[in-house]
């Protein structure tokens, strides 16, 4: 067991290295410069190459990037070419809002899927659950950003209920986090629906039906314990789906998060945040994959045995 | 229905009739799958329709053509979908965008399928260590949301329609690998692959054989999710600015250029995005269909 976890954590450290490689010279051979979107075009030329040398970028990308790893074992994150604020900074800013937003997303996305799912099975056929799955195709076809415009529209605009952008009250969260969590939520309501219908069906529901348990005891406590295996397993494509849309979430919210920080500075060529920011988010699928493997692992022999 | 179809029924031959024909009885009786069908043949032919317009340099005028005397007029009959804020015609636009839609969907598909399929019937076919390597980079490169992958990549390269194809490319593909990864790992040790091997035909020949048009049906049900997938994709990342650059019209980014106007000019977002909407709820029908058509253990109705 131990030499599999160490094999899989070599094999997570060397996929960071080659990635940390590929996109720091991604992001410096691309076109477009700091000093030409930042600047004004009048800016001097000094000014230029003050900031040029400033950040390094006067010296062959090879070099460049032994001393990103210099920066990366010191400590050193550097500071955003526009805004001055140290990058672990802006990160820990943006991040808590993202988080936020992205836990608010996923506990509604349960709460409400679950039940909503279970009762579409109990109701099978009926207008309840017609009317659900209804509700499902229409939230997996509705982009989401098209869902933010329509809440906006709605919530915002014509009523006045609700605040449509920026941070705030729990009430600026309502919005961006239905918009967010639409997609999910149709998804796993029908996954719960499906893996209910197939439980209720088998053997072992039968005879507890037989031996006369309430059938909600029957539902609740035994059949969805069961039924909730494959919505576990999935959740982690779910999750990681619903962390992506945060971007475009964040945008049409104009919700301060990583996801539009991300946007921001690849488009303004903010080096230093751009670079960070992929590093971690491709260091945090990395390590997701990792604590899956292990994960998994540990709960059945067969794989680590299959795989060390 | 009719490229979807047409590749299902060459996938089932041999023998041709006989097993198309109840599929097809069945894919018609069921109405979500015939609503999706049919939505998505719509899908195609706008699309194609687009396609035309988009490369036929005599017919780009159509969308692109300003004329801000006549800008955010309602539908009539001279404008159905209505026109812009810069007085250019909503339908050829919403057409146009379809169009683009719609390569990008394609492209992106073949791409996935080809690189996914070859990985993964490698991955399955081989084993060992092959198998090990490879199910590591599939499992990496599938954890990698799209949406934050184009946005980077964008950067690396350019914002454009290339960097989102390549983008979702770049992660769909593990998405196709993993399944048919795990199609041919089942169907490696059957008596039929085999007995092929036992007789020395050589691998490419049982790939090609035996293993791909094993792989047709599950191949089609997952290829219209991910198409859904794609092309939602698209339009998101077009909308943040990342995908289609103007003049090049997405329906993306037709909705983005709307949402100034929308709170008094209605159709400007309502009716790109209600096509945009109908697109992937049809696809996603059709997938459920195929799914339920192909595989009658996860039939749900």
């Amino acid at each position: 067991m131990l030499i599999y976890v160490v094999r899989r954590a070599v094999y997570a450290i060397v996929v960071l290295f080659i990635a940390s490689m590929v996109i720091f010279w991604g992001l410096r051979v691309a076109p477009g410069s700091p000093e030409t979107t930042l600047f004004n075009p009048y800016a001097s030329q000094e000014a230029k190459d003050a900031l040029r040398v400033k950040l390094g970028l006067d010296k062959p990308v090879a070099v460049q990037y032994a001393f990103f790893l210099r920066d990366f074992f010191t400590g050193d994150f550097g500071e955003s070419i526009k805004s001055g604020q140290s990058v672990p900074e802006l990160i820990k800013e943006y991040g808590r809002n993202s988080l936020i937003l992205i836990s608010a997303s996923i506990l509604f996305t349960y709460t409400l899927a679950i039940p909503l799912g279970v009762l579409a099975a109990l109701r099978r056929g009926r207008f309840l659950d017609r009317s659900l799955m209804g509700f499902a195709s229409l939230g997996m076809g509705i982009p989401n950003f098209l869902l933010a415009l329509l809440l906006i529209l709605v919530f915002g605009t014509r009523l006045g209920w609700l605040p449509i952008s920026g941070t705030g009250g729990l009430d600026h969260l309502i919005l961006p986090m239905i918009a967010l969590s639409m997609e999910g939520l149709a998804v796993t309501m029908r996954l719960v629906r499906s893996s209910m219908l197939e439980q209720l069906g088998t053997d072992y529901a039968l005879t507890l039906r037989a031996k006369g348990i309430r059938s909600r005891t029957i539902v609740w406590k035994r059949v969805l314990r069961n039924a909730l295996i494959p919505i576990i397993s999935l959740s982690g494509i779910q999750i990681g789906a619903l962390v992506g849309y945060t971007a475009i979430v964040e945008v049409v919210f104009r919700w301060p998060g990583l996801g539009q920080l991300l946007l921001t500075s690849v488009l303004q060529r903010d080096y230093p945040v751009a670079l960070w920011l992929s590093m971690l988010l491709t260091a945090s699928v990395i390590a997701a994959n990792f604590a899956a493997n292990v994960g998994y692992a540990l709960a059945d022999p067969r794989v680590r045995e299959a795989r060390a | 229905m009719s490229q979807t179809t047409a590749t299902f029924e060459a996938g089932l031959e041999p023998p041709p009739a006989r097993r198309f024909r109840p599929a097809l009885t069945r894919l018609v009786q069921d109405r979500g799958a015939l609503l999706g069908a049919l939505l998505t043949t719509a899908f195609v032919l706008t699309g194609t329709a687009g396609i035309v317009m988009l490369a036929v340099p005599s017919l780009q005028h159509l969308y692109l053509q300003q004329d801000l005397s006549q800008a955010l007029q309602p539908p009539s009959l001279e404008h159905l979908f209505g026109t812009d804020a810069l007085g250019r015609d909503m339908l050829a636009r919403v057409v146009a965008g379809t169009g683009v839609s719609l390569v990008i969907a394609c492209s992106v598909t073949a791409i996935s399928l080809t690189l996914g399929g070859l990985v993964g019937m490698m991955a399955g076919h081989h084993g060992g260590k092959v198998d090990l390597a490879l199910s590591g980079v599939i499992d990496i490169t599938w954890g990698f949301p799209i949406v934050l992958v184009i946005i980077i990549l964008a950067g690396v390269l350019k914002p454009g329609l290339t960097t989102v194809v390549l983008g979702i490319a770049l992660i769909n593909w593990a998405g196709f690998a993993r399944i048919v990864r795990g199609e041919t790992l089942v169907m490696r040790d059957r008596d039929f692959v085999r007995a092929a091997r036992a007789v020395g035909v050589p691998t490419w020949r049982i790939m090609l054989r035996h293993f791909v048009p094993n792989l047709i049906a599950p191949t089609l049900v997952l290829g219209s999710y991910y198409v859904a997938i794609t092309i939602i994709a698209e339009a998101g990342t077009s909308f943040i600015g990342v995908g289609a650059q103007p003049p090049t019209p997405s329906l993306g980014q037709i909705i983005a250029e709307g949402q100034n106007y929308w709170s008094r000019d209605l159709w400007v977002v309502a009716i790109p995005g209600a096509v945009l909407a109908l697109i992937v709820v049809g696809l996603n029908a059709l997938g459920d269909g195929l799914r339920d058509l192909t595989d009658p253990r996860l039939r749900s109705r």
